[in-house]
């Protein structure tokens, strides 16, 4: 996948954990989990609202695009 | 409230399918009393009971008209009648047996709170296959069953024809639409399930 998550970056830089990021943020640890192993497909912007403003952080801290090995993202 | 509503919902597809798990057991009882009476009915000598009465033919026109073809037939001579009748019953058996099946495992994925999913839209797909293939099956069965009627008792100018039932065939093709469009639902659930 091109577009991958950075939240275990930005997590160890605010030294906290998931679940505590859960409590603030108000979704489950399994779904944030799934956020930092880049499982899921989308992501709401009141989620991306949410997990910045717990983290006091950009949306750009949290995504990266990386180009495909294949090449498919140049066009 | 809607609490409420998923409750009362999912109480009314368990019943649902405690009902559908009761008429499948019921087919599959019936599918094999009939499957046996027919493999027995094969091998009965043509002078078995020799004398017994086999019953009375009639034809019913509608639901209101009855023709009484021939009255005092003896068992052998219906022999050949319930032969045809026993395998045609036990297959419209037979295929309610898959159809409630797959209707049963339906019902219990809605009941468990997930409708939209790849396997039941494939149920679907196999439901509306059963009741385009038996409607055409039935007709033929019917054919068969009328057909031997008229050997035992014919009646002057009067034919059987073969004709297709569109309104099962219609209901089938029906039913594969619904297995589209449970197709694409459980795309989108699949959507949205990974979307945080």
């Amino acid at each position: 996948m091109a577009i991958i998550t950075r939240l275990d970056r930005v997590l160890a830089d605010r030294k906290m954990q998931l679940n505590e990021l859960s409590e603030k943020v108000g979704i489950s640890v399994v779904n944030l989990s799934n956020l930092k192993t880049g499982k899921v497909k989308a992501i709401r912007f009141s989620t991306l609202e949410a997990v910045c403003e717990a983290l006091s952080c950009q949306p750009g801290d949290l995504l990266e695009w990386v180009p495909d090995e294949g090449g498919a993202g140049e066009e | 409230m809607q609490n409420e509503m998923k409750k009362r919902a999912r109480e009314a597809t368990r019943v649902l399918r405690i009902l559908a798990q009761i008429l499948f057991w019921l087919c599959v009882a019936g599918a094999g009393v009939c499957a046996a009476g027919g493999i027995v009915l094969l091998f009965v000598p043509g002078d078995f009971l020799q004398g017994m009465p086999g019953g009375r033919l009639s034809i019913e026109l509608g639901d209101m008209l009855v023709y009484r073809l021939h009255e005092g037939l003896s068992f052998q001579d219906m022999l050949p009648l319930y032969r045809v009748s026993s395998f045609v019953i036990s297959v419209c058996f037979l295929a309610g047996v898959f159809f409630i099946h797959q209707m049963a495992q339906l019902l219990k994925a809605v009941e468990e709170g997930r409708p939209f999913t790849p396997d039941n839209a494939k149920r679907l797909t196999i439901m509306g296959l059963i009741l385009i293939a038996f409607s055409i099956v039935y007709r033929i069965g019917m054919f068969l069953i009328l057909q031997t009627t008229l050997n035992l008792a014919p009646i002057p100018e009067m034919d059987v024809t073969l004709s297709l039932d569109m309104n099962g065939i219609f209901v089938g093709v029906l039913v594969l639409v619904l297995a589209a469009i449970f197709r694409y639902g459980s795309y989108l659930q699949d959507e949205y399930d990974a979307t945080v």
